[in-house]
């Protein structure tokens, strides 16, 4: 009869939080879905269950009762992207690995292993030590059919292999309903009649079930008839597209290297061409001679295929650096994504401006000055002129819309990042004005502008001028009061 | 010499907005020698009343006025407008009230247009489009051009466009700058009050908050300094304020005028209903001393032309009659003997000797203030007769202003300074069972850094913005009536309730104004006596009313005097329970005595045990000075009831009547911080100097400050004393019409409905179990069969009528569930044609089936529940079904389960006490029931093990908790100490079954288990049965 093994994590999300706390494990801790008051418990550990917490508590009740309670929200995303390393991690023990619908519950595939571990318990067994070793609790079980096999790992602590379907049947049928991912509704209903476990379930017929208690009993029911079994749905391997390449003798020519990346770079287009997808960016890893690693990310405007476009940053990028050493060896990195089919657009309707050159103009900039080199400000609320505005990074142009467009002022301000100190003055006072460089001086004052707030963080208080030179510079001036001193903010055109 | 007046004025009664008190901005304009301040909160007059108090203290002129937000063509516009006079400040309320009445719940939009007709109001405004506007339905000499300089860079152009607008209008313009706080140092609490409104964080708040700190109340000369280039717009404030007349001492009010019948006066005709009411009372013999008494009021009444607030209550009161709703009035309106004849009240204040001078007096010239307790069911209904006799315009309820307590400011400051959510809500929690005094100290037990400049704003923010106004809400019952529309003297608002609308005042600012409030409050005892007296006439035919029934009754006596009061209004709870054997009530007074004395004031004021001594002849009656024997002579020299201290403040510390007036107010103004304690200076010393012993006068000033959190006036203790009576004297004679009354008048009183039912079977009220062709929706009397009668308890005869429990309490089900089984042709014969005839849907006929409702047709609950699933899906077919046909049969649930089924379906059980399945194995480890706890004797140590069903912790117990512990024989009362608590404290919060290993204390037939240590009994039973009632 062929086998099949389930291993199960139990309460992922608080073996998760209690990871990243560890501090936490000798204290009540509660998972909650909500930081606020309403959230409510959705997982307990053993000291907060003994503190007669429960599991649909709201967050506020449990810490009314047990003040000392440490809560957490663990997103549905972490748990997803653990779900995903665990599931690397099982494949290394076996090649058909299926993440179930509970979370911290896999089937594994054990077929063709029993020989290379000398039989199944040894192979449970080293999975078991294995996540137990990196603090993942866990039970893992051999049997027959796969709902069992996950019954048994439910409730049975470390390993456990069963030796016939009817000792798998005996163990699995005292499994509370309630461990399984069932409404919380459906079991109360089940319980107010005395059915509390799989085995008293899967005594009344199923087709009593659907009328009584709708589709998900009597699912959940015909998933245990023998004849019902799913086989199992493994997850595929996402390998990476990479490709690497040795360089022998170690080289520093740039043109070479650039030469030999080229050929790298065609077979890793293909090799990605192949599965529908194009490059979203490309990691270089150069490995130097006596020298630490070199590292560079190279990111075009939009994904591609176009081997030479990539080469062309490649070699903008490199040709900014001068590198420490020889290269050893090139291995090359492709982010992919789904290639998508773009209309072409009609003769005559084309855009009067051509976005994609701007792109390949703005790809080229980057390659050149990095990822950070090409900014746009956005802007923000805020009274500081300072932080009214951001500067942020942006990958694609776009086209202004002009109908939307603020009005150009005529006193258009050339901001400095960080104000210039003026020469100080005695008496500290704003009434002594600002001084000015020797050769000129401050006609008018027109102000003061007062900004004042932030005192949650760092108190700022200034007041604003627009000053007039005797040259007719027009200055934007400011008297910072907790420092006394006055500051040039910004000039007018 | 001040050259302007503030004209843009926003109190903290501009919710979440303004952050400085009205009485703060007074004073502050006061302090800068300002000659009037305007008060123009964002779109009303929340806070004009406080202002113009303060204002009068100081000598201060408040301009009134409104910040309105109007609609000019699509635009809208901030307006602020001040009344020139009466009949202006009338127009201002009347559209601040149509604009709430379009707008939701807080915020108002007027339409331009409607501002067209209003004269006799100044408008301001910095808008253009505005200033168009109103100059063109106005003209120029009411509309003024607004220059605001807050120092912000966008205003200087903005106003260059007004005032060219202005310029080209001949509009004048006025400088006044938008106060939201009378000092500088309030700038962060309203950046934090901003963000609160926007529901933003500090970090981005952006332009949610000001620019700067320039929005508050200026000295003059930097005013001038701001406008030195237009000296001329700041001397138009003057003249603007100069102009502005109106005060709010010009609001003339005027009670409505009842309809009266042709040929009678106001005055005449209340004589003659108090005179006619007067002979049904006395039934045709008015006691000389009466008439007297009658007369005497009557002609204070006519002075002070009240009649026509007698007559509305008359009114009311004649309507609830007919209407067969239930009433009493209470409070001081039991004083007057006007008010007993009319049927208002329900005490003879003549025979109880209470003084009406408390209630009305010429001297003090204030409103009466009658409050009127109607049943809690069908309150709605009078509410909305009134409304619907006077009209929305003429009757509107008394607004309640919600404030921020301790745990509101702590949750809404440090969700706006960024702290974490989960910190915060440790920090409230934490903060529930202390005073409501801020304690930097909890923050660091919350897991907050103390010393984070954070927690540091948390704390001195959170200080700062207690007692602030948050929103405004609805008043329990108050009304305001008015002869002439109610929107002419406030704006009126509709409230979130629907068909409710609400003033822009509290009841402070009503009592302030002596404007006429009509107080409509529900009590559910009402209800229940109402239900009670039903079921007597329908089932023993006994016609009964509250004034009907017999006095003086010595069983019903005999039976509080025991503690013996499981539902019994007022005296049922376990403080009051404790104290009726000590105090062993005899007579109607000493009922008044015991509702008045377990209260927070007497207590604190350590007057209870002087009294019970005194009473018992173990001290000797004395009085502290011989003019005070008149006064304390009634409760033995110890001072009890509110008035009482009142006049002990005018003969002992030489109050004036107005100082004794104004210390009823304090009392009466609840938790008003340093509202009581002023009077501590000024009373104890005076009565030291009077002669009064210092340790007597320290008592009445801390009975005095506990008046202040909850204290009875002897009129008002009289009122419950005799609902408590009555409800007594039911539970004694007719225990089962009592019981079947009170859970039908649920949810109300102190105790759960399981421990009502439980108590009426110790007391041999046969109770039966919800039955779906014997039950009702509410519970009702069934005919017992003399030989199943159960015997004779407590001497009382057999009783008659047992209880069947109605379908109300089944779980799940509601008004349509009721509908639909009341339509049934019950008795049915099976459960397929009950469902088939019900309608009802699955989760309905589930909760029916986990209740044990079709045990009468042969299904155990298992068995039913089973077929009501599959029967349920055709329970629309019109055909008449088969009984399913099933193969599965379920075990009968065993009897301790039975019992837990119940409670979990319908909150009670009259199958059993979730105990008695424990008793066995309770007994064989010597662990006795509570009658029997009751029979040992003091001193003697114990192990006890019940179903907590009420957890206490007075604020007068010095964190004592009490815990009311309850088995198949009755309750112990248990004494937790504070340490005991502290270590078990878990056990203590949480356990539905407590095990207590403790020392019985015995004092007057009262026995209490002083609790040594807590324990959970190894028992699972009743883990899911019970739910106490706990820290009340």
């Amino acid at each position: 009869m062929k086998r099949v093994s389930c291993v199960v994590l139990p309460m992922l999300p608080l073996q998760i939080l209690l990871r990243k706390k560890p501090n936490w494990s000798s204290a009540p801790v509660a998972v909650v879905d909500d930081e606020g008051p309403s959230g409510r418990i959705s997982h307990l550990n053993v000291l907060a269950k003994k503190s007669r917490l429960r599991i649909g508590m709201r967050q506020t009740v449990a810490r009314d009762l047990v003040p000392n309670l440490h809560t957490a929200v663990v997103l549905p995303e972490r748990v997803s992207e653990v779900s995903r390393e665990l599931i690397e991690a099982l494949q290394t023990f076996s090649p058909r690995v299926e993440a179930l619908d509970q979370d911290g519950a896999f089937q594994l595939d054990p077929e063709g292993l029993r020989r290379l571990y000398g039989g199944y318990h040894n192979w449970a067994s080293s999975i078991h030590r294995y996540l137990r070793a990196r603090h993942w609790r866990n039970s893992v079980t051999v049997g027959f059919h796969r709902q069992r096999a996950l019954a048994v790992a439910m409730v049975q602590a470390g390993v456990c292999v069963s030796k016939s379907a009817d000792e798998e049947r005996e163990r699995s049928n005292s499994t509370e309903l309630r461990e399984f991912n069932l409404p919380g509704e459906l079991c109360e209903s089940l319980g107010a009649l005395g059915i509390e476990t799989l085995g008293d379930f899967l005594s009344v017929p199923a087709g009593e079930l659907l009328s009584r208690f709708g589709t998900r009993a009597s699912a959940f029911h015909d998933s245990f008839a023998d004849d019902m079994q799913l086989p199992i749905q493994p997850q595929i391997f996402d390998e990476p597209a990479r490709i690497s390449f040795q360089v022998d003798p170690p080289d520093e020519d740039q043109t070479r290297l650039l030469f030999a990346i080229k050929g790298a770079l065609h077979s890793l287009l293909h090799q990605v061409s192949a599965r529908g997808e194009s490059i979203q960016a490309l990691e270089l890893s150069l490995h130097l001679e006596r020298a630490p690693l070199h590292q560079a990310q190279i990111e075009p405007a939009s994904p591609t295929l176009d081997l030479m476009l990539l080469l062309e940053l490649i070699r903008l990028r490199l040709g900014e650096q001068r590198l420490q050493g020889a290269v050893e060896e090139v291995e090359v990195f492709a982010r992919t994504t789904r290639t998508e089919s773009e209309q072409v657009a009609l003769p005559g309707h084309q855009p009067r401006r051509d976005m994609r050159a701007a792109h390949r103009a703005l790809d080229r900039v980057r390659a050149t000055y990095g990822e950070q080199s090409v900014t746009k400000a956005r802007l923000r609320e805020a009274h500081l002129p300072e932080a009214s505005f951001l500067w942020e990074p942006i990958q694609h142009a776009r086209l202004g819309n002009q109908s939307g467009a603020m009005p150009v002022s005529s006193m258009v301000r050339r901001v400095y990042a960080r104000p210039k100190p003026l020469p100080p003055r005695v008496p500290k006072e704003p009434q002594a004005g600002p001084s000015l460089a020797k050769d000129h001086a401050i006609e008018h004052m027109y102000g003061p502008y007062r900004v004042s707030g932030g005192w949650w963080k760092r108190l700022v208080e200034r007041d604003y001028y627009y000053a007039e030179t005797d040259r007719g510079d027009l200055l934007w001036l400011f008297y910072d009061r907790p420092r006394k001193r006055w500051f040039l903010h910004g000039v007018l055109d | 010499m001040s050259t302007y007046v503030p004209l843009w004025v926003k109190s903290n009664h501009s919710f979440l907005e303004g952050a400085s008190f009205p009485e703060e901005l007074v004073e502050r304009a006061h302090a800068l020698g300002l000659p009037a301040v305007a008060i123009t909160d964002r779109d009303g007059v929340y806070g004009i009343v406080r202002a113009q108090m303060r204002a009068k203290e100081l000598g201060v002129r408040v301009v009134t006025g409104a910040q309105l937000m109007v609609d000019f063509e699509g635009h809208a516009r901030h307006v602020v407008a001040l009344a020139k006079t009466r009949s202006g400040y009338a127009n201002l309320c009347r559209v601040l009230s149509r604009g709430h009445a379009r707008c939701e719940k807080g915020s108002s939009l007027i339409h331009g247009e409607e501002l067209d007709s209003l004269h006799d109001l100044f408008f301001l405004s910095s808008s253009p489009e505005a200033l168009h506007a109103l100059h063109a339905s106005h003209g120029p000499s009411s509309v003024f051009a607004l220059c605001a300089r807050h120092l912000s860079d966008h205003e200087k152009p903005k106003e260059k466009a007004l005032r060219s607008v202005a310029r080209e209008l001949a509009v004048q313009t006025v400088g006044a700058n938008e106060v939201l706080y009378h000092d500088k140092l309030r700038r962060p609490l309203q950046d934090v009050l901003a963000c609160i409104r926007k529901g933003k964080v500090l970090s981005q708040a952006g332009h949610t908050i000001c620019a700067n700190a320039e929005h508050d109340l200026k000295p003059s000369q930097e005013f001038e300094r701001l406008f030195a280039d237009d000296p001329a717009c700041l001397r138009r404030t003057l003249e603007i304020a100069e102009q502005c007349t109106f005060s709010l001492d010009d609001l003339r009010y005027r009670y409505p005028e009842e309809n009266l019948p042709s040929g009678h006066s106001e005055q005449g005709w209340l004589r003659d209903l108090t005179f006619r009411g007067a002979h049904r009372r006395y039934r045709g013999k008015v006691p000389a001393n009466v008439r007297t008494q009658i007369e005497r009021e009557l002609q204070i009444i006519r002075k002070l032309d009240y009649g026509g607030y007698f007559l509305t209550m008359y009114e009311i009161v004649q309507y609830c009659r007919q209407q067969g709703i239930l009433c009493q009035g209470r409070g001081s309106a039991a004083n007057s003997a006007v008010c007993f004849c009319l049927g208002i009240t329900a005490i003879d204040p003549v025979r109880m000797d209470l003084l009406f001078e408390r209630f009305l007096s010429v001297e003090r010239a204030e409103p009466p203030d009658i409050d009127l307790d109607i049943e809690h069911e069908r309150r709605e209904e009078v509410i909305q007769h009134v409304y619907e006799k006077y009209g929305r315009r003429h009757a509107a309820m008394v607004a309640n202003i919600i404030r921020y307590r301790i745990r509101s400011a702590v949750r809404d400051v440090g969700k706006v300074l960024g702290l974490a959510r989960t910190d915060l809500e440790a920090a409230t929690r934490l903060l529930r069972h202390r005073d409501d005094a801020f304690n930097p100290e909890l923050l660091r037990e919350a897991g907050l850094d103390a010393d984070a400049p954070a927690t540091r704003q948390l704390w001195s923010l959170a200080s700062e913005v207690l007692d602030f106004p948050r929103h405004l809400s609805i008043h329990p019952g108050g009304f305001l009536l008015g002869h002439r529309p109610v929107d002419e003297i406030v704006p009126i608002e509709p409230a979130s309730m629907e068909a409710r609308t609400v003033i822009q005042w509290d009841k402070y600012d009503v009592d302030n104004l002596a404007l006429f409030k009509v107080d409509l409050l529900g009590l559910g005892v009402l209800s229940c006596i109402h239900r009670a007296f039903d079921l007597l006439r329908e089932h023993k035919g006994k016609a009964l009313e509250i004034a009907t029934v017999p006095a003086e009754d010595e069983a019903t006596y005999a039976m509080v005097s025991k503690g013996d009061t499981v539902g019994v209004f007022q005296i049922e709870s376990r403080a009051q329970m404790a104290m009726l054997p000590r105090l062993q009530p005899r007579t109607f007074y000493d009922l008044v005595i015991e509702v008045a004395l377990v209260r927070p004031g007497p207590i604190q004021g350590d007057m209870v045990h002087p009294y019970l001594r005194r009473r018992k002849g173990e001290e000797e009656v004395d009085y502290p000075h011989p003019k005070l024997e008149r006064i304390l002579k009634k409760t033995l020299g110890v001072p009890i009831f509110q008035e009482q201290v009142m006049k002990l403040a005018v003969e002992a510390a030489g109050y004036t009547a107005g100082e004794a007036d104004q210390l009823r107010r304090d009392m009466a103004a609840w938790r008003k911080s340093g509202r009581i304690e002023k009077h501590r200076s000024r009373m104890v010393p005076r009565m030291l100097e009077e002669g009064i012993p210092e340790e007597f006068a320290e008592r009445v000033f801390s009975q005095i400050r506990g008046f202040g959190e909850y204290g009875f006036p002897e009129s008002h203790a009289a009122s419950f004393a005799l609902l408590a009576y009555v409800t007594a004297w039911l539970r004694r004679h007719h225990h089962e019409a009592f019981t079947c009354a009170i859970l039908n008048a649920q949810p109300m009183g102190f105790y759960s409905p399981a421990t009502l039912v439980e108590d009426a079977k110790r007391h041999g009220v046969e109770v039966r179990p919800i039955d779906i062709n014997k039950s009702q929706w509410d519970c009702t009397l069934f005919p017992i069969a003399s030989k199943t009668g159960h015997g004779p308890v407590d001497g009382a005869k057999r009783r008659l009528y047992g209880v069947q429990m109605g379908l109300r309490y089944v779980k799940g089900l509601g008004a349509r569930e009721r509908e639909r089984v009341e339509a049934t042709d019950r008795p049915l014969p099976n459960l397929a044609t009950f469902v088939r005839q019900a309608g009802l849907n699955k989760k309905a006929l589930h909760a029916l089936a986990e209740a044990g409702a079709f045990e009468c047709f042969g299904l155990n609950r298992r068995d039913a529940i089973w077929q009501v699933r599959s029967l349920s899906r055709f329970s629309q077919d019109s055909l008449p079904l088969e009984p399913a046909s099933s193969q599965i049969s379920f075990a009968s649930l065993a009897r301790e389960d039975e019992v837990i089924w119940d409670y979990r379906s319908s909150h009670h059980s009259t199958r059993g006490h979730p105990m008695r399945g424990l008793r066995d194995a309770l007994r064989s480890r010597g662990i006795p029931e509570a009658s029997r706890v009751h029979g040992c004797g003091h001193g003697s140590e114990l192990d006890y093990v019940g179903m907590v069903i009420c957890r206490q912790r007075p604020g007068t117990a010095s964190g004592v908790t009490f815990f009311t512990l309850e088995d198949e024989t009755g309750f112990v009362n248990v004494v937790v100490w504070k340490q005991i608590f502290a270590r078990h404290a878990l056990l203590a919060k949480t356990a539905p079954l407590l095990g207590v290993t403790g020392e019985i204390q015995r004092a007057d037939g009262v026995v209490h288990l002083i609790a040594k240590s807590l324990w959970a009994p190894d028992v699972s039973l009743a883990e899911q049965t019970h739910r106490s009632r706990d820290f009340h």
